[in-house]
């Protein structure tokens, strides 16, 4: 059911598409787009993820895209996956008290250390960033082919909708995006930082040609990954896989 | 403006501030005056003035080419700091090669950070002449990906 957004969210609720990313983006291009307007629909023929991966969308599950302004300031723009991965730590441990979630690097949601939420964000034109949110609620993808264990909200006794978890999610957000919006990357830096999993642990990062092991020493002040490697420092990582070596 | 005005020290503090952070580049600029400061031996230069001679501390051998890049007209140059992909996916084609002609608008390549995929496109059609990173290279703010001619 498409739920009530509070303002400034305006909802387009589509049964099916080939992409959220795709159809805001192209809602953007032509101008049919205003700020934080939000594009879920119930299923995605062609769901990406990151390199090209295929992002499962099963109906239940929910697959939106916002519809950010950013002022054409591209450098800033990843920013927003940070402010939204704090908000949707929050909204998900509202939905489920007494359920551990927790923030991986870059945008990925754990929930019970499994990862439950991923995000896309994608510039659109000058003025607007696409900021695709793909959250498990229903069903979790098959195991096969996955790079992380995951889990659906459902499988941790939610027993609500896509579209409660979507509402819960925008009530989270509209703060955590006018206080970046009025003071910049650092709030959100500690906001992300305070509900990090592993920080100062182990952790693996694999890169594109390379897999790097240290330990996660916090974000510097773009958002990157700070990789702390025993002998030779500390690595800025600015894409990558980040995994969790089991302890 | 003539070389001998030259703020040495405000020179001297942006060094200074460029050791401090760590950074690799600061660019200060007043509208009138822009003055780069740079490490791995990119001289440090002042715009509309002859190019001083100053090293920036801890300077390491020139990488002359990439600074020549830079100030190429038909240089492409990144708007943001991430990591370059030379092609939509691992394993899929490459989006240009050098030699390629390319039109405005084009896809070039991917850079990502932190998840955001930002294509970076061709801001006038010509020829590819130099591909200035390889695939899966960091590259930062401003710096030259590749010149169309």
């Amino acid at each position: 059911m498409p739920p009530l957004l509070p303002a400034p969210f305006s909802l387009v609720w589509l049964d099916g598409i080939d992409s959220t990313n795709d159809e805001a983006r192209r809602r953007a291009l032509s101008g049919a787009a205003a700020d934080c307007l939000v594009v879920a629909a119930a299923e995605q023929s062609a769901g990406r993820g990151r390199r090209g991966r295929v992002w499962v969308s099963p109906p239940g599950n929910l697959h939106c895209s916002l519809v950010l302004a950013t002022g054409g300031d591209l450098a800033k723009a990843a920013q927003a996956g940070f402010v939204a991965a704090v908000a949707l730590v929050d909204a998900l441990s509202g939905l489920l008290p007494g359920r551990a979630f927790a923030a991986k690097w870059p945008n990925d949601v754990l929930a019970e250390g499994r990862k439950c939420a991923g995000m896309l964000l994608e510039p659109a034109g000058e003025g607007w960033l696409v900021l695709g949110l793909g959250i498990d609620v229903a069903a979790a993808p098959p195991p096969d082919g996955m790079l992380y264990p995951a889990t659906a909200l459902a499988d941790l006794g939610y027993g609500g909708d896509a579209g409660d978890v979507l509402a819960a999610f925008c009530a989270a957000f509209v703060p955590r995006l006018a206080q970046w919006r009025a003071e910049g990357f650092a709030p959100v830096r500690d906001a992300w930082l305070a509900r990090a999993r592993g920080l100062g642990a182990a952790t693996v990062v694999r890169l594109e040609g390379e897999t790097l092991t240290g330990a996660f020493a916090g974000l510097d002040g773009d958002g990157a990954l700070l990789l702390d490697q025993p002998g030779t420092g500390v690595r800025r990582i600015l894409a990558g896989d980040v995994f969790f070596p089991p302890v | 403006m003539p070389t001998k005005n030259i703020d040495s020290e405000l020179v001297r503090s942006l060094a200074h501030l460029l050791d401090e952070t760590n950074l690799t580049e600061i660019e200060y600029d007043t509208g009138s005056l822009r003055i780069r400061v740079a490490r791995q031996g990119v001289p440090m230069t002042v715009h509309h003035a002859a190019p001083v001679a100053v090293a920036a501390p801890a300077a390491a051998p020139a990488a002359a080419a990439h600074d020549d890049a830079a100030n190429h007209p038909g240089a492409v140059t990144s708007p943001m700091v991430g990591v370059a992909y030379m092609a939509p996916e691992p394993g899929a084609a490459r989006f240009i090669e050098i030699g390629a002609m390319v039109t405005e608008g084009q896809t070039l390549m991917l850079i990502e950070a932190m998840k955001t995929f930002n294509p970076i496109r061709a801001t006038r059609g010509g020829k590819v002449t130099r591909i200035l990173v390889t695939d899966g290279q960091p590259v930062e703010f401003g710096e030259p990906l590749i010149i169309v001619e």
